[in-house]
């Protein structure tokens, strides 16, 4: 099969809501993770690694920083003459902005419609992992599939697993249910958010998601259509952290410390390409002391830094002691402070001697551009 | 039609860097952790609004067009204009390598003809150096000049090693000696001039018809400009320049970036230096690991010890090694315990556990036998093994021996 008869559909931002701290002024698609990225790299890497040539992102609010980040596709070698990237911004106003996947997919119904490619791949930026798009589209035509949901097995131990979608499959892996924030204990199927669909039923459900006024991919029209569907799943069973909240995000940052776990993530074969800053090398001066912990360019170390993920262009200052951190990029640490458990975003100054502390299971937010 | 566009000599061999230019030309040797030498001057180039480039190239030149591509890293990826590989080639009349540097732009005569430009700025490609053309520029059309050399001062008994300009109070140079014994100027020439086109083309074209010429710029171009009393002038430079065309400068250079006075700031945001990124993840510095005064990029994995050190992109080094005063170019490997002092190692080295390489100058019995030790491309060291400082490994050595 020609991997380039595959469409790729990308929603930045889709679960904006379960990480407030970050996605008041970004989406999720452009939440910064490991140093040097942004968690869309990890979905456009996918589609670019399996050969796909032509993806749409679909852009709804809060998109500066996402439009930046993607610009014209390039980094994602997704800057081509014939298809590429295209980015749709979010289309009517007032009370015809778009509700849902499928009210914003019917805006875009041309571009469906024209498209030549027989299947397409719609995703998420809520997962921290690349995906083998191929293998699934080629599972999803072996089964005869209408749809191809993508799950992992999580256990519930609490009152559901946050926002999540879980399928119950039978013996033919086909589902037979689909329920939201299951409140089952124990094992569960949970979408990643990741579906294969074929092109002309997607046309078809958008058009009649549209006149009977259906909104959501997951919560009306799969539901909806389980008994006309087959709908299977597709079991993800390696290590794929997924972000629906702060803690999440910030273990999900923290796992990488574990080397093993960072080159799975990072694999060489199929890279995660990310926008470059051309920062130079990270300078280790005289006198700092680095231990466990990952550190992307740019960034002049001189104090103490263990357990972190330092970001690009960030600066630890003499005397200053960084445990447990996430720090954004070009953060600033000044000379004898003391940081534990503590995520800062962009451009946070933290001013000579001050301390701020958080705790392993709560650690302390810091906004963007604060100084403490 | 362009106001400036730049030539940059880049088919030298190198040969003076031995093992590190076996399968590469000289401005594609890896420097300063991610950067490779080419990106200095193409970086001065965007950073001075010098859009059009071409390279000139001739020597094992496969690394080197890979690493340019279509000039994006550096912004030169335009469609009037950009980045152009100008490798020698064949004509109706026959063919010809370039023979000298200025047969190498003779060559391309018609290539800077198509940009119709006012004036070319010609440049190599072995200096580390941040400068910016247009200045240099500004100076050339003030003074109206045919010609203007970028000069250096360098300490007077250095001088017999440089091509030296002796200059009026005017900055017009009066006197031009290569190499001199005695040299009755400390302005030395940087191998980078502004020439206005029209002018150079007819001394290129005057050159190519004389018999026995080098067809060098040093050599032919400048002296027969000179006595021709052509207008030429200096433009004066100051700040971090630096040749890399030996070992010893190259390691240097590479040290030069770590020296907290910082005379080559590469972190500087008004002008970046640009490069090819290897699109690793960032470093990951491990449990047992102690750094100072060191640089690193990304992809590496560090878990040893790292003193006064520069690594590359995708270097490894284990539990217990030890890396002093060392330079570690992309995807080398030190395994644990293994000992890397005072060391030049190429891409994708492998040094097995309990390898030494190199030694600090103090623990040189003989302090002449002392020197870099240098393990070229892809070579295994084998576990145990020990090369000599000053050791140019261009194969494999096989575990315990030396």
């Amino acid at each position: 099969m020609l991997t380039n008869n595959i469409l790729g559909l990308v929603f930045p931002n889709s679960k904006d809501s379960t990480l407030p701290e970050f996605t008041h002024t970004r989406a999720m698609g452009s939440v910064p993770f490991a140093g040097r990225y942004r968690l869309i790299d990890f979905t456009l890497s996918s589609m670019t690694n399996a050969g796909i040539q032509k993806v749409g992102v679909m852009l709804k609010e809060n998109y500066l920083s996402l439009m930046a980040h993607v610009a014209g596709g390039q980094e994602w070698d997704l800057s081509r003459k014939r298809d590429g990237i295209t980015v749709f911004p979010p289309y009517g106003g007032g009370s015809k902005m778009s509700k849902g996947r499928m009210d914003s997919l019917y805006f875009i119904l041309d571009y469906l419609e024209n498209s030549k490619e027989d299947f397409v791949v719609m995703a998420n930026c809520d997962i921290v992992r690349s995906l083998d798009y191929g293998d699934i589209v080629a599972k999803h035509i072996a089964a005869n599939a209408d749809v191809t949901a993508v799950y992992q097995k999580l256990d519930n131990k609490g009152a559901g697993i946050k926002d999540s979608i879980s399928l119950t499959l039978n013996e033919e892996n086909r589902a037979t249910k689909i329920l939201v924030d299951d409140y089952t204990q124990g094992s569960q199927n949970v979408v990643m958010n990741v579906f294969v669909i074929s092109r002309k039923l997607l046309v078809e459900m958008v058009k009649a998601a549209h006149s009977y006024g259906y909104k959501s991919f997951e919560r009306d029209i799969l539901p909806l259509g389980i008994d006309l569907m087959n709908i299977v799943g597709y079991e993800f069973t390696e290590y794929c952290p997924k972000i629906t909240d702060l803690k999440s995000f910030y273990d999900a940052n923290m796992a990488l410390i574990d080397p093993e776990k960072l080159k799975i993530t990072f694999p060489k074969r199929k890279p995660v390409y990310t926008r470059v800053r051309d920062d130079a090398p990270t300078i280790h001066s005289m006198g700092s002391k680095v231990k466990n912990s990952i550190i992307a360019d740019g960034c002049v170390i001189e104090g103490e830094v263990e357990n972190c993920v330092i970001f690009r262009g960030v600066t630890v200052k003499k005397g200053a002691k960084v445990k447990n951190c996430v720090i954004l990029k070009d953060g600033i640490i000044n000379e004898n402070s003391t940081m534990n458990y503590v995520i800062t975003d962009r451009l946070v100054v933290v001013s000579e001697g001050q301390t701020v502390s958080g705790s392993e299971n709560y650690p302390v937010f810091v906004g963007v551009g604060a100084t403490i | 039609m362009k106001e400036c566009i730049a030539m940059l000599l880049a088919g030298g061999q190198g040969s003076r860097l031995y093992a590190l230019t076996q399968k590469l030309a000289k401005p594609a040797v890896p420097f300063g952790g991610k950067y490779r030498i080419i990106d200095f001057p193409l970086s001065n180039c965007v950073n001075s609004g010098i859009d059009t480039v071409g390279i000139l190239t001739q020597y094992q030149p496969f690394v080197l067009n890979e690493y340019v591509g279509n000039g994006q890293p550096w912004d030169l990826d335009r469609l009037y204009g950009g980045v152009h590989i100008l490798p020698p080639y064949q004509k109706a009349t026959g063919s010809d390598w370039y023979k000298g540097t200025a047969n190498a732009i003779y060559q391309n005569i018609s290539f800077i003809d198509k940009y119709e430009p006012e004036n070319v700025v010609i440049l190599s490609g072995d200096h580390i150096y941040k400068m910016d053309y247009s200045e240099m520029l500004a100076v050339h059309k003030k003074n109206n000049a045919d010609c203007t050399i970028a000069v250096l001062e360098v300490p007077w008994e250095e001088a017999s090693r440089f091509g030296i300009m002796t200059a009026n109070e005017e900055g017009a140079v009066v006197k031009f000696e290569e190499k001199p014994e005695n040299p009755t100027s400390n302005l030395a020439s940087m191998g980078i001039y502004i020439f206005n086109w029209g002018k150079l083309r007819q001394y290129l074209i005057q050159d190519e018809n004389q018999e026995g010429s080098d067809n060098d710029f040093g050599k032919n171009i400048i002296p027969n400009m000179l006595n021709d009393k052509q207008r030429m002038y200096t433009y004066a430079f100051e700040g971090y320049w630096k040749d890399v065309g030996t070992i010893d400068s190259l390691w240097e250079a590479n040290m030069d970036l770590l020296n907290p006075k910082r005379q080559l700031n590469v972190g500087d945001k008004d002008w970046k230096i640009y490069s090819r990124t290897s699109g690793m993840p960032p470093q990951h510095i491990g449990e047992n690991a102690t750094i100072e005064n060191s640089m690193i990029t990304e992809g590496c994995f560090v878990d040893g010890n790292i003193e006064s050190s520069i690594l590359f992109a995708g270097v490894t080094v284990g539990k217990d090694a030890v890396i002093y005063d060392s330079i570690l170019m992309p995807g080398a490997v030190v395994e644990e315990g293994a000992e890397v002092q005072y060391s030049i190692i190429a891409e994708n080295v492998l040094v097995k556990k309990g390898a030494v390489i190199g030694s600090r100058p103090e623990s040189c019995e003989d302090i002449s036998k002392w020197g870099v030790a240098v393990v070229g491309d892809g070579v295994t060291i084998g576990e145990n093994a020990v090369v000599e400082p000053k050791a140019m490994i261009t194969e494999d050595v096989i575990g315990g021996a030396k």
